[in-house]
């Protein structure tokens, strides 16, 4: 038994993705641990789709290795199906059928379907067997999704941006349901998201995508301990200044100069204050969205 | 207890102030059961880990106890100890607020003139 497979579900080391000359995902490592929740984020076309797309056996890596529930993956992509839970960013149900039809369908596909889960699905997802799939409002195509993918009980639940364009009251019965199942079995997950508060709600840990790159892999909680804005008033705004290590971004409007740090202490702020003629140095709270733009504004910059 | 999944405060952080505020006000006496993990989860859409993260704090804190077959139960000496919890909560409040008014130019004089008025419109908003 291999334990590394044991404590991470899923693994990715080193995976690279081109599509002709663009590279979609560059050298790629990443791994989440067994029974924990991780938000994976970044801007249209940081590379997150193509990395699921990959995880899930959609799509081929050009370099690297995954492994997903202990399978190698693209090589052992039908043992995977047994235990991986995939719903795509929109529902992939063929329209003419009804709600009943849509689940044998599925069932046809997993030796492990669990009929008891299923109707206790249902039940809690409140869906008619006998509506067709093309009469579900957007929230009931998602939560007929999310059933059809948790039904064989996987051990990894992979979702891709699976509350953009919902309103908040289908959000939130949505966000019920995942946690609902999630919360009694363990399950690990990777989802991408663009809405930083359900990261905020439902991650353990988050990762950052940036150009095809991971920029930052950290625990939610962490992340917001330990990253910081000091805002300070320059002396005189045209003055060179000499920023603290740890910094990921800056900003100057006019005298007031913020500087966004990670793994902040004080001593970034006495650098600050000691070597650069500054008065009124603060220290500000932020959250994942701030922290979020500012990492990634950061790296634009310096590009 | 309300979420704010937007604010800069961790959510575990903002569920053991939340709790702690709630036995500090005797919404929670000693010896009531608090809701599971798995109920509380639920009820605030957040992270089973999150939840049980706040209990542990909550735990080691002596606010809450594990009582064998029934669940987490609070204290008998919890209030006390949740009334600081909930003093040291607000000095963070204030701070942060004292912070942004410094920011923005106030002076101390002011932030104290600032804080009288929002408590008389405070106690007006209070009455029946």
């Amino acid at each position: 038994m291999n334990t590394a497979a044991d404590e991470f579900p899923i693994v990715l080391q080193n995976v690279t993705r081109r599509f002709g000359k663009a590279i979609a995902v560059n050298d790629l490592s990443l791994r989440v641990a067994r029974g924990t929740t991780l938000g994976f984020i970044g801007l249209n076309g940081a590379g997150k789709t193509t990395t699921i797309r990959m995880l899930v056996g959609l799509l081929k890596p050009h370099a690297g290795r995954i492994t997903v529930a202990g399978c190698s993956i693209p090589n052992q992509r039908d043992a995977v199906k047994t235990k991986l839970g995939y719903v795509p960013d929109r529902p992939t149900v063929y329209q003419w059928m009804r709600v009943q039809q849509a689940i044998e369908f599925t069932r046809s596909f997993y030796p492990n379907w669990n009929t008891h889960r299923c109707n206790e699905l249902m039940k809690m997802f409140d869906l008619d067997r006998n509506k067709q799939a093309k009469h579900l409002s957007k929230g009931q195509a998602a939560k007929l999704s999310l059933l059809l993918a948790l039904c064989h009980d996987p051990e990894v639940l992979i979702l891709d941006e699976p509350t953009s364009g919902f309103d908040p009251l289908v959000r939130e019965e949505f966000l019920e349901g995942v946690l609902a199942v999630t919360s009694e079995r363990q399950q690990t997950v990777l989802f991408s998201s663009h809405t930083l508060s359900d990261v905020q709600r439902l991650a353990d840990s988050v990762a950052i995508m940036h150009e095809g790159k991971l920029l930052l892999h950290s625990p939610v909680d962490a992340l917001l301990e330990k990253t910081k804005r000091i805002r300070a008033v320059l002396d005189d705004e045209s003055a060179s200044r000499q920023t603290p290590p740890g910094m990921i971004f800056q900003q100057l409007r006019g005298r007031e100069w913020t500087i966004t740090v990670q793994n902040f202490t004080s001593e970034q702020v006495e650098f600050i204050r000691s070597r650069n003629h500054v008065s009124q140095v603060d220290v500000l709270d932020l959250n994942l969205d701030d922290v979020f733009k500012d990492f990634v504004r950061g790296k634009k910059e310096t590009v | 207890m309300q979420i704010e999944p937007a604010s800069p405060l961790p959510i575990f952080q903002q569920i053991a102030d939340g709790i702690r505020a709630a036995v500090a006000s005797g919404i929670y006496r000693p010896g009531d059961l608090i809701p599971s993990v798995r109920a509380q989860a639920l009820a605030l859409l957040v992270n089973p880990n999150t939840v049980q993260r706040a209990y542990e704090q909550l735990e080691r804190d002596g606010l809450i106890t594990s009582k064998k077959g029934v669940g987490m139960i609070v204290c008998q000496e919890s209030p006390a100890a949740a009334k600081n919890g909930v003093d040291q909560t607000l000095r963070n409040a204030i701070s942060q607020a004292i912070l942004s008014a410094r920011a923005a130019g106030i002076s101390r004089a002011g932030i104290d003139r600032i804080y009288r008025e929002a408590w008389n419109e405070a106690e007006k908003r209070g009455k029946p």
